[in-house]
Order: structure tokens, then C-alpha cells, then sequence
């Protein structure tokens, strides 16, 4: 077992965000992010461990506050 | 304004989209044969809350059942007019994009190192004060461990590298720094085959398995973010 050992949904987050804020398409000039009121923008996170079945339970339930515990394994 | 997910093919959506920022209707803006996948954006600012990345994602991910897609970046807004005359000049490139990531998702992969969890790893040094504190010695083996001289820093970066270069055989395309940091882990990106998606997880498992210096830990499937970054951006 990793020492290193992360949650798995804060790994899913911190993947997601990496990929939405950091990557993707910019058409130059127009991309606006509003940080303000943000409640965890953590750009470049750089945490560990997740799972492919995690990313699509937490997309599922993305309508509600993300929870903190652990995921489900694959 | 608008507030804009992505490109997909075709000139509208076919797919079975939930709503988007704001409650509001995902509706195809065509461009000459492609289309920008947008929602009313009033007021324009998106707070980048954790649930509205969400939000973004989940609509990437129903286009992505029916189309082709290019993800925007989280927070893209502009005006009908200003987004038309942005992309129309650039179909060609953006045709070339989606026929690249078409059927095909994104994997995150983390080769992560499994340092040993005991006290083995523990030694005094010559001339260590025998009551030196055993965190000082703990901490001292870790960092001697991570160095990237430490002969079990270079075999596990030996087996990440080997790890991803068979996990690059089984993708259709890879983005990792194949000669940077020497210390784990090593983060990379796939272009997997939406059919060949469990056979790349597995593969991952397998292989993570087969080390026991290492753990191999999977995210995804995710709009290919990490593939569409040659994209020109430009006024």
C-alpha cells in the first residue's frame, strides 16, 4: 500500500481541475473564471490515488456538495 | 454572453445533455459543419466551485456518448457573434482535432511509489547520538530513499517508465515527461480507445501488480483535455 496514500475522490477532484482549469481549448481572451466567493479552487493540486468507477459515481452525483470519504474501488 | 463546453462534430447535439450553469438549456451553436456546445451564461461569472467544474465535466461527458468532442477550458464565455467569427476561420484545424480524439476518451495515471512502511528502512549512521530522536533517523532514511542517486529511487522510476511505455502500446496517443523529475510520481495522460477503456485499466492493474515498489492508480474517463492543447489560441 502506498505510502503516499490519498483519498480517491480528492484524487478525481484534483484530476478533474487540473484538466478543466488548466487544459482544454482557450479561445484567446475569453475564457473568464470568477474566483471570487470560490469555495476550493485549488489550482494545480497535485494530490493522489482515485478510480475510474469513482470519476463516473462522483460525476453522478456532481449535483450535490462533493463528499469527503473514501470512494468506491474499481 | 455565452457560456461555451466545447466543440463536438455536427451541426447539432445529439445527445442526451443535462443542464448546464445556471440551470440553463446546452444548445449547439453551428459553425459550418461543427458546432460550439454552449448555454446562456447571465450573469457571465461562472464561480469555479468544485460543483460547477462538475457541472462543466458532466456535460462533456453526455456530449461525448454521441459526438466528437474538444473541451473548452472551465470559465470560456463570449458572445454569439464573437464566438462564430473566433472559430469559423479555424474549422479546418478544429476538424483535424475532433477526427483525432473521436471515440476515444482520456485516462489520468499516476505511478506512485510504495515506500516501505516499517522500521527496516531505519538505520543510525556512524556516529549517530544513540538518543537522537527516531523520528530524525526515520525522516533522514526517507530523504536518503528519495534522493535520485538512491539506487530504489532509480528502480522504481525504472519501473514507472516501463509501466507507462506498455500502457503508451495500448493508447492512441500519451503525454508524459519521459525525462523529467526523477522522483515519483510520474503523472501522465492516455488517448484510450473508448472499447479498449477496461482493457487499458486492467493493463494498468496488471502491470502495477507485477512491482510491488509501486502502485499504478487510474482516473477517467475524461474529455480529452490533455489532447487538444495544440490548438491555436489567438485574438
Amino acid at each position: 500500500m502506498p505510502l503516499e496514500s490519498p483519498d480517491r475522490q480528492e484524487l478525481a477532484i484534483s484530476d478533474l481541475l487540473d484538466r478543466a482549469l488548466n487544459k482544454g481549448v482557450v479561445i484567446w481572451g475569453e475564457a473568464t473564471i470568477s474566483l471570487a466567493g470560490v469555495d476550493l479552487v485549488y489550482v494545480g493540486l497535485k494530490v493522489l490515488v482515485g478510480s475510474v468507477d469513482t470519476v463516473q459515481h462522483m460525476r453522478a452525483t456532481a449535483q450535490e456538495p462533493v463528499p469527503t470519504g473514501a470512494g468506491e474501488p474499481v | 454572453m455565452l457560456y461555451i463546453y466545447g466543440i463536438i462534430d455536427g451541426s447539432e447535439i445529439r445527445a442526451t445533455v443535462p443542464l448546464g450553469h445556471h440551470r440553463s438549456c446546452v444548445t449547439a451553436l453551428p459553425v459550418g459543419g461543427l458546432a460550439a456546445a454552449v448555454s446562456d451564461a447571465t450573469p457571465p461569472d461562472i464561480a469555479a466551485s468544485v460543483e460547477n467544474v462538475w457541472r462543466h465535466d458532466r456535460v462533456l461527458d453526455a456530449l461525448m456518448a454521441r459526438h466528437a468532442v474538444l473541451p473548452m477550458r472551465f470559465g470560456s464565455v463570449s458572445t454569439r457573434d464573437r464566438l462564430a467569427a473566433v472559430l469559423a476561420p479555424r474549422r479546418p484545424e478544429l476538424r483535424r482535432a475532433l477526427e483525432r480524439v473521436s471515440g476515444k476518451v482520456e485516462i489520468a495515471v499516476r505511478v506512485l511509489s510504495c515506500l516501505p512502511a516499517t522500521s527496516t528502512a531505519v538505520r543510525a549512521r556512524p556516529g549517530d547520538d544513540d538518543n537522537r530522536p527516531p523520528g530524525t533517523a526515520y525522516l533522514r532514511s526517507r530523504m536518503a530513499d528519495r534522493s535520485p542517486i538512491a539506487p530504489a529511487c532509480a528502480r522504481r522510476r525504472a519501473a514507472a517508465v516501463s509501466i507507462l511505455a506498455r500502457l503508451e502500446a495500448l493508447s492512441a496517443a500519451a503525454l508524459w515527461d519521459r525525462a523529467g523529475a526523477w522522483t515519483l510520481p510520474v503523472e501522465a495522460s492516455f488517448l484510450v480507445a473508448r472499447e479498449g477503456l477496461r482493457e487499458f485499466v486492467d493493463a494498468a492493474a496488471a502491470l502495477a501488480s507485477r512491482d510491488r515498489a509501486v502502485a499504478v492508480n487510474c482516473t477517467g474517463p475524461w474529455a480529452p483535455y490533455s489532447f487538444v492543447a495544440d490548438i491555436a489560441s489567438g485574438p
